[in-house]
């Protein structure tokens, strides 16, 4: 065989090997979702907030500098300086860590 | 605080089922709300503990005032040492258990049991002896949350994908959104555990402990923030991600803040824990005491998984190359059919390496944190 075909012949090679690994895993992955793993639904949004999302920018096909737009407009805590009553069991708490 | 019967002076423990106060020794039931409390005043903000030291993991185990406990629900470790008897902040509330321990066993066995890559001496630990009931502490906030994203994502121009990239920022207000308030147990955990359904809460009565373990929140205000801006922003990424009309779309950075609202709720939720070692590894499975949901990643007989993946794997081998060398060797319909095989393994191969390795590496992830020592490296993971 030329050398173009035995290269060929091996990247059939690798193509079935990695191929078969590909099912293998998924096939290992559903084996150990199903019999040893539970739990894995996590909460939704909407189990705490009864109108969802309200967007204040929703901006699509952008190009990758408005990146840098979005952080500048809406990169600041907006809660900043905000004073709220903390219990006193968090009080006790913070102070035992020394935070306070 | 009232922990004896009045007949016979026996203990009562909390029974989930009947949701009463039982006496131990004669079975006379009182609900914890009738009881009286002879030191309501000096209660009325704190209730008593006795806490116990693991020497081994370091945890504390509290009980409630006369509970004795025999072993350390977090590492399985049998002796704990009584350190002293402690008021704690009274909760303001509780839900309290409504699966019996029995029950819970049963939701184990029932999920984990019967397959066969559970190694025989892990099912046979589970038995509701080997179950302990604790009241893990929650702050039940409202908030409100602010993220700002952005993302990209492909979509199909002919032939081939484009990348685009999006823009999103908003604001949403949430309501009694649960925290998990301790240290030990992980967030990420706790938060596979939810959710609680608040409509069963009851103020707290410490009668309600009897017969439990407990834990007091030693969580400061800032973890709670913290704790709950990572909440929120996993809920919130979910949503955003499905706002943007494209494939395989992902967050590339994004920033977000949440503000608490005054007034968080500390609540006692039940959580069963099943704590059992194998191969000198510890693991905690969890049961949430009032739906049953198990949350946790059981070991498996790792050989087994290792021949099956093998064989699995030789055999896929086998048949790609079979289907191949019939499409080459045949210059019949058999040969187009097998051509058709041999590209859809391919492709299948090829679409579920990625579903496949992510997969095993989450089971393999949820493993970790399984294994309860990860549980204390709570302060390490925890974002703020």
């Amino acid at each position: 065989m030329p050398g173009s075909a035995y290269l060929m012949f091996a990247v059939y090679i690798a193509m079935f090997v990695f191929s078969a690994v590909g099912i293998t895993a998924f096939v290992v992955y559903k084996v150990l979702d199903k019999f040893a793993d539970f739990g894995d639904t996590p909460p939704k949004l909407r189990d705490y907030t009864a109108g969802g999302i309200d967007y204040i920018r929703s901006h699509d096909r952008v190009p990758p500098s408005d990146k840098y737009h979005l952080f500048a407009d809406y990169g600041v805590n907006p809660y900043e300086g905000r004073r709220h009553s903390v219990p006193e069991q968090l009080v006790k708490n913070s102070r035992d860590e020394g935070e306070m | 605080m009232a922990v004896i019967c009045r007949s016979c002076a026996g203990r009562l423990v909390f029974n989930p089922a009947s949701q009463a106060l039982e006496c131990v020794k004669c079975g006379n039931s009182y609900r914890p709300e009738d009881i009286e409390d002879e030191n309501a005043e000096l209660h009325s903000k704190y209730y008593d503990t006795r806490v116990y030291i693991c020497p081994q993991c370091g945890a504390e185990v509290i009980t409630s005032d006369t509970e004795v406990s025999t072993f350390c629900v977090y590492c399985g470790n049998p002796a704990v040492v009584f350190d002293r008897v402690a008021k704690q902040y009274r909760p303001d509330g509780i839900v309290p258990f409504k699966i019996t321990r029995e029950e819970a066993a049963g939701v184990i066995r029932k999920r984990f049991m019967n397959n066969p890559i559970i190694p025989k001496e892990v099912k046979a630990r589970c038995v509701p002896e080997n179950l302990r009931g604790i009241y893990v502490p929650y702050w039940v906030v409202n908030a409100e949350f602010r993220e700002a994203d952005f993302l990209k994502g492909e979509v199909k121009r002919g032939k081939s994908s484009v990348t685009y990239y999006y823009t999103r920022a908003g604001e949403v207000r949430l309501r009694n959104l649960p925290i998990d308030g301790s240290e030990i147990l992980s967030d990420d955990v706790s938060f596979r555990l939810e959710p609680f359904y608040l409509e069963d809460a009851r103020t707290f009565d410490e009668d309600y402990l009897n017969g439990f373990y407990s834990n007091t929140s030693d969580i400061t205000y800032s973890d709670l923030r913290a704790a709950a801006s990572e909440h929120c922003h996993r809920m919130y990424a979910e949503e955003v991600v499905k706002s943007v009309k494209a494939n395989n779309v992902k967050i590339v950075d994004s920033l977000y803040w949440a503000d608490i609202q005054d007034d968080p709720v500390y609540m006692m939720m039940p959580v069963w824990f099943f704590t059992f070692r194998h191969e000198e590894k510890p693991y905690t499975i969890l049961v949430n005491g009032q739906t049953g949901r198990v949350v946790g990643t059981m070991p498996w007989k790792t050989k087994s998984v290792w021949a099956f993946a093998i064989s699995l794997f030789v055999l896929l081998l086998g048949l790609i190359g079979f289907a191949l060398w019939a499409a080459l060797g045949r210059g019949n319909d058999l040969a187009s059919v097998a051509m058709y095989i041999v590209i859809a393994m391919l492709a299948g191969g090829f679409a579920l390496t990625a579903t496949g390795f992510n997969g095993i590496r989450r089971v393999m992830n949820n493993l970790k944190l399984t294994q309860s020592e990860s549980m204390f490296r709570y302060v390490k993971r925890r974002q703020g």
